[in-house]
């Protein structure tokens, strides 16, 4: 089962999305979380810079509203025309409840000398306490204009305090007296409400008096009065001594880093700084982070339980249609088209195995199909047929038809080597084989059968087969009756020939010698019929001859020595053999110059040749006509060419020419002597010879017979050869 | 050199016979013993002491070739020609023929008028 490889895939690929995801999420929280640390830091920048604007506003207005309320308690002062105690304590019991509202502390009225003539909050001693040394008194009863003290300690509340004067002035203007507030440093924070401001994040607020360099309040009362520290001992007043308003302190108790943020009263010679630990802001923002972490992780397994089961949901058709196709090739189930309601790829998988299949199940058929076909073919065929290994040469099959012809069965010729089969006395088996396998070629090989004596057969063979695995299948036809037909005729021919010469011997020799007139006893009635008789014998025997001849050409066995002969000795040869023919018939045999020209051919079969055609163009010509040999050479040929005076050759039959036992006139063979296989045998002579033959005539005025011969033997041919049926079929035939 | 004179002729056809034996009697004047078979022929040989035997080849009992070889046994046939006479003339036959020591063919159906020149021109190349 090939399951756990796609498995894997699916791990793969689940392996790939989840990491690729994770790290994506990591790589998204580490950025986020950066970002939100800057936001926060700027965001609480922000805020602590508007904080500390508001507790200066604060401060301000704090401070004004007690100086405003101071103004009008000095206003109706005034109106009476004079500050004096009865005056004082009427105007401080007609406003007490306000008074202890914005001075709990308590306000103190002095006449134009500075002397305490009114108070709020009873002190013993107090009233005619004289206050025009405290340098604030002073300034605001000469110049008659309010002020605020810087903190001092209270001398009766002996307590860090500040106080708000306003002057009581009549109506041309002149100093009557002095309403003053006191507000008590450390009891009374001007500051809570600027401190409530500040969105739940802590913050220490401290309200310095630059000038005096001391504090004038902090979110811790008790600082008030107290002198600022040195440099060396606070980072923080040493960044404020270096100009900054703004900016980041590490702070070495918490290890992490403090803001600060400074604004200026400057009517007042006073700063106003507050200080917060940024570790706040982290704190803040881990319940975040963590909060996005959960979420994240929550999602990364959702995604994790989604592509597990789309994976699933994709991989499993695709695992089952494997496991089918396993089955399948194992042969648990039918080949068989897999089903599959997909349209995805894994759809166009399956469908696309399936036509495959198909294809490939139609293929088998066709194969199974051709070889029942070519089984039967095997099983059936007339011809024995065996099967060989190409390298061992052993037999692999062998059809029914070898079987009854060698009567081995077909099991004790499997795995036999086939060279065991060959009787002896021939060529080596590989000779014979090479020889069969030849296009168009074939070998005789004579097999042993299984009881007793042997068979001869053509064999033919060709290599069939895939190319790693090549056999040799070899046809073998039985030819014993063929041979034994051709001995048989052989044998026919050889004795009738023999047995038509023995009896035509005596008869042409006595005739002819009667004719001959040696014996001086012949009868003169009987001279023509004794010559009648002699002819007549010479045209038996010449009939024999052209008979043998046309057998032999037929079966190949005709045997040429092809050499190289003088043209001009062999014409003149003719031309004596013929001379006698020549001279009954009474026409002229003309050569042409001798001219020293060879030809490539057998001496007696080109003897023949010519005899043939001389004999033809004087048979035909009418006495006192000349029969004329012309010669033609190229550089590889040389042609021969017997005109005649005679009758020409009809058209009709000009295409048979060269066809056997053809004469235009059935009666012409007896009239003028011939066989009728004259030029047919010819023809097959000079095509033996590598030559060419060929003639024209016009009916009337003669024919031209001509003979083409090579002047050199061509390369690559050997004598003999056998004559060939003609392919051409025209006028010319080579 | 001598003079070709006497030659045996041995054919068992008696008509064959006779027309040779005309041809070389009357036409080449020369001196013919005419055998019907090759046991006569080998018979005669001794007394006869041919100068050339003209052989047929088919003959009944023992052929042409087998009296070839019989007649070469005998002493007084050492150096005599014999000429094989035969209707049986393929190339393969004839080459045969000399194999075995003929000293030519003369192919039937023969010209008597011209047999006895090619009987001499047989003779003549024979001593060559």
């Amino acid at each position: 089962m090939k399951q756990p490889r796609y498995s894997r895939l699916a791990i793969k690929i689940l392996l790939l999305i989840l990491g690729a995801s994770l790290l994506q999420a990591v790589l998204s929280g580490w950025i986020t979380q950066r970002a939100l640390r800057s936001d926060m830091q700027d965001l609480l920048i922000e805020q602590q810079t508007r904080i500390n604007r508001n507790a200066v506003q604060l401060i301000d207005r704090e401070l004004d509203i007690r100086q405003q309320f101071l103004a009008t308690l000095a206003a109706q002062l005034a109106l009476s025309g004079r500050a004096s105690y009865p005056a004082a304590q009427r105007l401080i019991d007609s406003q007490r409840a306000n008074i202890n509202h914005y001075f709990p502390g308590g306000i103190l009225i002095l006449n134009d000398q500075g002397v305490a003539i009114g108070e709020s909050t009873h002190v013993e001693g107090r009233l005619g306490t004289r206050y025009a040394d405290r340098p604030h008194i002073k300034q605001a009863l000469s110049s008659g204009q309010p002020n605020i003290s810087k903190p001092i300690m209270g001398r009766t509340l002996n307590a860090p305090i500040i106080s708000i004067s306003a002057p009581v002035k009549n109506a041309r203007g002149e100093v009557l007296g002095l309403v003053a507030g006191v507000i008590e440093l450390e009891r009374e924070n001007l500051f809570d409400a600027a401190v409530n401001l500040t969105l739940g994040v802590p913050s220490r607020l401290f309200v310095l008096d630059t000038t005096h360099q001391i504090y004038v309040t902090a979110t811790d009362p008790k600082l008030a009065m107290q002198p600022l520290p040195d440099s060396a001992d606070s980072p923080l007043l040493a960044a404020l001594r270096s100009g900054q308003s703004s900016g980041l302190l590490h702070n070495s108790e918490t290890g992490g880093d403090d803001l600060f943020i400074a604004d200026d009263m400057p009517h007042l010679g006073w700063r106003v700084v507050s200080l917060t630990a940024l570790k706040q802001i982290t704190d803040k923002l881990d319940p975040i982070l963590s909060q996005r972490l959960i979420i994240g992780l929550i999602f990364f397994l959702l995604l994790a339980l989604a592509l597990v089961l789309l994976l699933r949901r994709a991989m499993n058709p695709l695992s089952a249609a494997a496991h089918q196709i396993t089955e399948m090739m194992e042969g648990q189930r039918p080949i068989q088209p897999i089903r599959i309601d997909r349209t995805d790829e894994v759809g166009h998988l399956v469908h696309a195995f399936n036509q495959l299949s198909q294809r490939q199940q139609q293929q088998a058929r066709e194969l199974q199909r051709e070889r029942d076909l070519l089984r039967s073919q095997f099983d059936q065929s007339s011809d024995a047929i065996v099967l060989l290994d190409v390298h061992s040469l052993q037999i692999l099959e062998a059809n029914p038809q070898c079987t009854r012809l060698l009567g081995y069965s077909a099991e004790r010729l499997r795995g036999r080597p086939f060279a065991e089969l060959l009787a002896g006395d021939q060529p080596p088996l590989p000779a014979l084989l090479q020889q069969a396998m030849t296009e168009a070629g074939h070998c005789i090989m004579a097999l042993l059968r299984q009881f007793g004596g042997s068979v001869h057969c053509e064999v033919t063979g060709a290599s069939v087969g895939l190319p790693d695995q090549r056999q040799l299948m070899l046809n073998l036809r039985d030819i014993s009756e063929r041979l034994r037909n051709e001995q048989l005729k052989n044998d026919f021919v050889s004795t009738v020939s023999h047995e038509l010469r023995t009896p035509l011997t005596s008869i042409y020799g006595s005739l002819r010698l009667v004719n001959s007139g040696v014996l001086h006893s012949q009868p003169e009635q009987a001279a023509s019929l004794l010559q009648a008789a002699e002819e007549n014998s010479q045209r038996l025997t010449a009939l024999i001859n052209d008979l043998l001849d046309i057998d032999k050409l037929e079966a190949g066995k005709l045997e040429l020595k092809l050499q190289q002969l003088d043209l001009d000795q062999q014409l003149q040869d003719a031309r004596r053999l013929l001379a006698s023919t020549a001279a009954e018939a009474e026409v002229r045999l003309q050569l042409p110059a001798p001219h020293g020209l060879h030809i490539m051919a057998d001496p007696q079969r080109f003897q023949q040749v010519l005899a043939n055609l001389l004999s033809n163009a004087i048979k035909f010509s009418p006495p006192g006509a000349v029969v004329e040999i012309a010669t033609q050479a190229t550089e590889q040929q040389v042609r021969l060419v017997v005109i005649d005076q005679g009758e020409g050759i009809p058209l009709a039959f000009q295409a048979n020419v060269f066809k056997r036992f053809a004469q235009a006139d059935a009666t012409a063979t007896r009239q003028r002597g011939g066989t009728g296989l004259g030029l047919a045998i010819t023809h097959s002579l000079v095509r033996a010879m590598h030559g060419a033959i060929g003639f024209s005539s016009t009916p009337g005025q003669g024919s031209q017979f001509w003979v083409s011969l090579p002047r050199v033997l061509p390369p690559n041919t050997y004598a003999p050869r056998s004559a060939a049926p003609d392919s051409n079929g025209s006028k010319a035939h080579e | 050199m001598n003079k070709l004179e006497r030659i045996m002729h041995i054919e068992d056809d008696p008509s064959i016979q006779e027309v040779a034996r005309v041809a070389l009697e009357i036409v080449g004047g020369f001196t013919v013993k005419s055998c019907d078979s090759g046991a006569e022929g080998l018979a005669q040989a001794p007394a006869f002491a041919p100068q050339l035997v003209l052989l047929d080849v088919m003959m009944p009992g023992m052929d042409g070739p087998q009296t070839l070889i019989e007649l070469q046994k005998l002493s007084c046939m050492q150096g005599v020609p014999v000429v094989f006479m035969t209707a049986k003339a393929q190339t393969q036959e004839v080459s045969g023929y000399h194999n075995l020591g003929a000293a030519g063919v003369i192919i039937k159906p023969f010209d008597p008028m011209t047999l006895s020149e090619q009987i001499t021109e047989i003779w003549n190349s024979w001593h060559e």
